[in-house]
């Protein structure tokens, strides 16, 4: 097992308010790794400090180091923008960009990043990524219809789609389907176990079902402290920690 | 028997008091519209007889002789706010993407502050000073110094209105479009500025409504010509300016000429007005 991501005390904080501390994990590569706690505990934090865009918060910093393929993405030298290019995300409200066409919301970062595509390109890519996102057969008819007149589901995996058509190596996916029915949710966490053959993920989820369905690891987290983290299957059925026990078994949170 | 006579007795007079404050709002409604109507009908009566091909495309004549038109006045107001809208738009929106983007800053806040007291200066004092700044240095007036004192009136609505509509920008479609890999400020205009764009340009046309219905601060700003002139250095000619003079002038023809000059104002102004609400579905947002 290759980490992908390997994150060394990293510590983050929101003005004055230390809200992540010293994290070390290892995020392995081509596999789902859920990150669980009760809210407030810090897990969105942890995610949105991998591409760097926990520091979009006015008054919000993050130290330490996370290693992305071996380079340290929080080195001075080191663009933000690129690194969200490679490691893509998803909200937990489906985002799609109301004055945008589905496609192109799809094309929107190959459009808004000036890379050049020629037609022929751009609806190869915008198919690959719907396709992908188990969206295509749903909207291959009405592609130039607006993405905000889909279903909330749709327009999450539309989300996934518009993340997935620049390529990206990882994708960060924050309570992707804390918004979603069921169904919604169902035909998500299908996706992810698709998409984990070329993608590593990670995904942050107040479902604990969803995150022992679906994930390969698990990461417990509390008040800002990496609690425990292991294999799933580990995690939900011997845990090796109190609280994590507590947790899962609903006596908390 | 008595508990609910009396409850009857309460529901009647609620019933009443209600119908009497409706009565009220409605009176006052109609108080309101009243004056607009008849301001609207006066001015059709008065000025439509006068209205015709020749007052569009003809100069003005000399006193005395019957004819002509205003249509040196009507290029000219066109050429002015056009020439306003180049200069404070820009600012405008400039200073509105500014408040937004450095929302609670002390500068952002001074910038709130100037631009909300700058939207209550009468306008023939923002006039006065396009005279001291603009007109003196040049040594002349201009239609520049006119279509400067209009901008200064523009920037601060604009200003306002872009905040307004900015705002109302969802802070998760910046974060989806940042966690794309777009830059800010690519960022900032194609999502942000874009997702505005209904909003703000309804500001920017109930702005330039404003302003072409301006006098005060064209009067010793573009001051009026009587001849056909475009120049950017030289008087010129608008609507407005030519209304007032014509109107407090002794010749009945040229008062005429003034009715029909109001007129024609006021269906400009009407029209952006209505353009506004038909693009916004009904719902214009007023910056005021």
């Amino acid at each position: 097992m290759s980490a992908k991501i390997n994150i060394r005390h990293l510590n983050a904080y929101f003005g004055a308010h230390h809200a992540l501390h010293d994290i070390n994990m290892e995020v392995p590569e081509r596999q789902i790794t859920a990150i669980i706690g009760p809210s407030g505990c810090g897990k969105s934090t942890l995610v949105r400090c991998l591409n760097r865009m926990h520091e979009v918060v006015p008054g919000a910093r993050a130290d330490g180091e996370v290693l992305f393929d071996g380079e340290n993405i929080y080195d001075s030298e080191v663009d933000p923008v690129r690194v969200r290019r490679r490691i893509g995300m998803v909200f937990q409200k489906p985002t799609p960009f109301p004055t945008m066409s589905i496609e192109d919301n799809v094309a929107a970062g190959l459009k808004l990043n000036g890379i050049a595509a020629s037609r022929s390109e751009r609806d190869r890519v915008i198919e690959r990524s719907l396709r992908q996102a188990a969206l295509w057969d749903e909207v291959k008819n009405q592609l130039n219809k607006p993405g905000i007149g889909l279903s909330g589901g749709q327009q999450q995996r539309l989300c996934v789609a518009r993340a997935l058509a620049v390529e990206p190596e990882v994708l960060l996916m924050d309570e992707p389907c804390s918004a979603l029915d069921p169904i919604s949710t169902a035909r998500i966490e299908e996706l992810l176990l698709e998409l984990k053959a070329n993608y590593t993920i990670v995904i942050v989820t107040h479902n604990m079902q969803q995150a022992a369905r679906a994930s390969d690891r698990t990461a417990f987290m509390y008040t800002g402290d990496l609690i425990e983290y292991g294999e799933t299957k580990q995690i939900f059925t011997n845990p090796a920690r109190r609280e994590t026990e507590d947790y899962i078994t609903g006596r908390f949170g | 028997m008595a508990i609910a006579a009396g409850e009857v007795m309460l529901q009647r007079y609620r019933r009443i008091k209600s119908d009497i404050m409706m009565a009220l709002t409605m009176l006052a409604t109609t108080i309101t519209i009243v004056p607009l109507f008849l301001i609207l009908g006066y001015l059709v009566y008065k000025g439509a007889s006068s209205l015709n091909l020749a007052f569009f495309i003809h100069m003005p004549t000399p006193v005395g002789e019957a004819g002509g038109g205003m249509a040196n006045a009507i290029v000219g107001t066109v050429e002015l706010v056009l020439l306003a809208c180049a200069i404070g738009v820009p600012i405008g929106l400039g200073a509105g993407l500014y408040l937004v983007e450095r929302r609670g800053t002390g500068l952002a806040n001074a910038i709130r502050f100037a631009a909300d007291i700058m939207m209550g200066v009468p306008s023939i004092v923002v006039g006065i000073f396009a005279f001291a700044i603009v007109v003196r240095p040049m040594g002349g007036f201009s239609t520049l110094a006119g279509a400067f004192a209009l901008a200064v009136i523009m920037a601060p609505l604009v200003t306002r209105t872009a905040e307004e509509m900015l705002l109302l920008v969802p802070h998760e479609l910046r974060e989806a479009s940042l966690a794309l890999g777009v830059p800010q400020w690519r960022t900032t205009l194609s999502v942000i500025m874009r997702t505005a764009l209904g909003g703000i340009a309804t500001g920017v046309i109930l702005a330039i409504a404003r302003v072409s219905g301006e006098t005060a601060p064209l009067l010793f700003t573009a001051f009026g010509n009587r001849f056909w002139s475009t120049s950017l250095t030289s008087p010129i000619s608008s609507l407005t300016v030519q209304v007032y003079t014509y109107a407090i002038s002794p010749f009945p023809d040229w008062q005429r000429q003034a009715w029909a000059g109001a007129l024609v104002l006021t269906f400009i102004v009407l029209a952006l007005e209505i353009g506004v609400r038909k693009v916004t579905g009904g719902s214009a947002h007023s910056p005021h």
